[in-house]
């Protein structure tokens, strides 16, 4: 019987054209306008990933270089040799080129963000989560790589330290890597004469490991507004299910359920399985267009209807806390506030409009806490080929946040204090 | 007794809307509700069809209180609800199909059922079309049907012709009465249309204010008016010193007044066109004409409220 209730809101969808075009056309249109004209890749670390690195320097890089300058006049070298290392120093800046060349490049400045600090700053800064690592280049630092450089003294001292967040794995792995990679071709420049290193090639070899580390595909702006829009006008099924509830009963179709000795009960689930069914239909219409069309596709076909279900779920929620309160309130407002205000919020939060999550952890976190949010990072992290185990939490965040909805928009429908 | 409404109440928060209304509707009778907006009618029949918990008294359907086991009287009752209560982006037959699935209705049953109502209620032919694109009239017309379909043995009807024309309305009328000659099914209908009620039922209660002022047939009724006369006098132009003189008069029970018309209440024996022309001429009122109506239940209605049916 169920069946029917799906069927008539399935029918009542169809015959309106503004609902169809709601729930259908605009997020096509809109997937299509914001995809192309933003074009290009939107890095998918940027909305999935994001990490903030502190540097601290406690040497000083003119002075350590100025101290070797002295220490080369009084060696035994050919004055040849000196001219040509002299000069190979003034390309030479370790420094420079670990924080603006390696840490500045294109790849890596969209997922980790490097800050300069002073040294007072580090005991707070090491005390807070916000960071993921924290890079402390020692004193003299510049001056021992020079050394070990230039003059071939091995030193141990040519090192910087690393400070991992344990509580930030993956980001802090990077760091580790790019340092590690920095310091190896360091200790590569040793032949006077080819002195400087290449950034470029250090940065490569990151990026090879950074993807191995995220697991990460780049995702272009298309695939991201897809799941942008999807996710954002999914939310629209429930207000319009709960709209169709409202009037159900305004119109006193509810009291002619009721008279067949369907339950109210039955009667509210009905709502929550027809939204369920409903925002899965659509979110498959909608992906399978995009895969025609846009060429969004999906790998893992059975964790994307997992968290599509799930997100369906979700929803199914709202439509029927919305039901409850238009009930409760006799009036379609909580719909029609859902619809005009919230859904909109929601989906700014969530990042379908921007990746706004990278703009700082907070944020990150609170998209993540809307439904619409949560589905997205779930499914832009299986399009960048994460596994399950990284994604699941959201598929579980989301059926707790639909079973909430159920549980609080149960206690508000009203009872059948009133009937019999 | 099919239906006995024993002392029915029913208060809200801050009004009382029903208060210890009696009626008993025997097996093929159609019966009458006549009263004014908010007298309570709606607020009755909802508690008779289940929808509406009484705060006092109870409803029998066939001696079995309705408060006790609604479920099974559910099947029996057929409920015409005051509003559309239709999908208006469905088609009719897509209507009757949800709510006969609904009502545990299906294969050739349901169909021969759709098959049936629509015809009762002459919409065969516009089955395919959506609600939302049909008359006021069909869209009553497939109210009805709806609550046909589980064959019921007694429909309620809460004022199934309102806001419709004068030929959509004599159709449904027409229809009740059909189904009640032909199907034998017992009526209850609901209205404020005193000349619906006179037309269609075998016996009538009045509601006003939540009670029950009167009840009884179409002439029981107009004989609480036999010691009395109801007199309508057209006048040219109303002055209200006219309307003074005949409320002054205090052998005139009840004077109203609308347009240039008066209605009056007055005793058989009372000497009203002596008296009324005397009126007028003091009051230098022109007469188009004075003459004794038979009475109406409109009439009854203002002799035991001092106050019009219609608003
Ligand atoms: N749910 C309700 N809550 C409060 N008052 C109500 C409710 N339903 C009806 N009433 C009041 O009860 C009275 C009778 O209403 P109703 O039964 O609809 O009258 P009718 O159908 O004769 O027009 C009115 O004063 C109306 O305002
Ligand atoms: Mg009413």
């Amino acid at each position: 019987m169920i069946g029917q209730f799906i069927k008539k809101d399935l029918l009542m969808l169809i015959r309106n054209r503004n609902e169809l075009l709601i729930l259908l056309l605009m997020p096509l249109v809109l997937i299509s306008i914001l995809g192309f004209a933003l074009g290009g890749f939107i890095s998918g670390g940027n909305s999935t990933f994001h990490a903030k690195v502190a540097i601290v320097d406690y040497g000083n890089e003119q002075r350590d270089m100025e101290i070797f300058k002295e220490q080369l006049q009084s060696l035994p070298l050919a004055s040849e040799a000196k001219n040509e290392i002299a000069e190979g120093l003034e390309n030479f800046r370790p420094i420079r080129i670990l924080i603006d060349e390696m840490f500045g490049s294109e790849e890596l400045k969209q997922i980790i963000q490097l800050e300069q600090v002073s040294p007072e700053q580090v005991d707070r800064i090491k005390k807070e989560d916000e960071y993921s690592a924290i890079i402390e280049i020692p004193e003299k630092f510049t001056y021992h790589v020079f050394t070990s450089a230039f003059l071939g003294e091995k030193n141990e001292k040519a090192k910087l330290l690393l400070y991992k967040n344990e509580g930030r794995q993956i980001s802090s792995q990077i760091v580790e890597e790019v340092l590690e990679q920095f310091q190896r071709q360091l200790s590569n420049v040793t032949v006077i004469g080819k002195s400087g290193i290449d950034p470029e090639a250090v940065v490569e070899t990151v990026s090879g490991s950074i993807e191995t580390v995220l697991k990460r595909k780049p995702i272009n702006s298309i695939a991201y507004y897809t799941v942008g829009m999807n996710v954002f006008f999914i939310m629209f099924v429930a207000s319009t299910i709960s709209s169709f509830a409202y009037r159900e009963k305004r119109l006193q179709v509810f009291n002619r359920i009721l008279l067949t000795n369907v339950s109210r009960w039955f009667y509210f689930f009905g709502i929550v399985f027809s939204t369920i069914f409903i925002a899965l239909l659509q979110q498959i219409i909608l992906y399978g267009i995009s895969t025609i069309v846009f060429q969004v596709r999906w790998e893992n076909v059975l964790a994307f209807l997992v968290i599509n279900m799930t997100l369906s779920f979700a929803i199914g929620g709202f439509s029927a806390l919305l039901t409850s309160m238009n009930f409760r309130l006799d009036s379609e407002n909580a719909s029609n506030v859902f619809n005009s205000i919230i859904v909109t919020l929601f989906a700014l939060l969530g990042g379908s409009f921007l990746p706004i999550s990278s703009f700082s952890p907070m944020l990150n976190l609170i998209g993540n806490l809307t439904p619409n949010g949560a589905g997205m990072t779930a499914l832009l992290k299986l399009l960048q080929g994460y596994e399950w185990g990284d994604i699941y939490i959201y598929v579980v965040y989301l059926l707790v946040i639909g079973f909430v909805l159920l549980a609080v928009a149960v206690m508000l429908f009203p009872k059948r204090r009133a009937e019999i | 007794m099919l239906l006995d409404v024993v002392n029915l109440s029913k208060r809200f928060k801050h009004v009382q809307a029903v208060k210890e209304v009696n009626m008993h509707i025997q097996q093929g009778e159609i019966i009458g509700l006549l009263g004014p907006n908010g007298a309570g009618k709606s607020t009755t029949i909802s508690m008779i069809s289940t929808l509406l918990k009484p705060t006092g008294g109870d409803v029998y359907f066939n001696g079995k209180s309705i408060i006790k086991d609604p479920k099974s009287i559910r099947r029996k009752l057929g409920v015409v609800p005051q509003e559309i209560a239709l999908y208006l982006d469905l088609t009719a037959e897509e209507n009757l199909q949800f709510f006969g699935k609904i009502n545990g209705i299906k294969g050739k049953k349901l169909k021969s059922r759709i098959e049936e109502v629509l015809e009762w209620i002459g919409l065969a032919e516009r089955r395919k079309d959506v609600v939302k694109k049909f008359s006021g009239g069909m869209k009553r017309r497939l109210n009805i049907g709806v609550a046909l379909l589980h064959e019921p043995e007694i429909i309620i009807m809460d004022e199934p012709t309102v806001g419709i024309d004068p030929q959509s309305r004599n159709y449904i009328l027409e229809t009740v009465r059909r189904l009640n000659q032909q199907k034998g099914m017992t009526v209850l209908y609901t209205s404020h249309y005193m000349e619906e009620v006179e037309y269609l039922c075998d016996r009538i209660y009045i509601m006003d204010q939540g009670e029950v002022i009167a009840s009884g047939t179409n002439e029981e009724l107009k004989d609480i008016l036999s010691s009395e006369q109801t007199i309508t006098i057209q006048v040219e132009r109303l002055h209200k010193s006219f309307i003074d003189a005949l409320i002054a008069d205090s052998a005139l029970k009840k004077v109203d007044n609308r347009d240039k018309t008066v209605t009056v209440i007055a005793p058989k024996k009372y000497p009203f066109f002596k008296k009324i022309t005397g009126y007028a001429e003091q009051t230098e009122t022109s007469l188009v004409s004075v003459e004794v109506k038979a009475p109406t239940l409109e009439d009854v209605f203002l002799h035991l409220t001092g106050r019009a049916l219609r608003d």
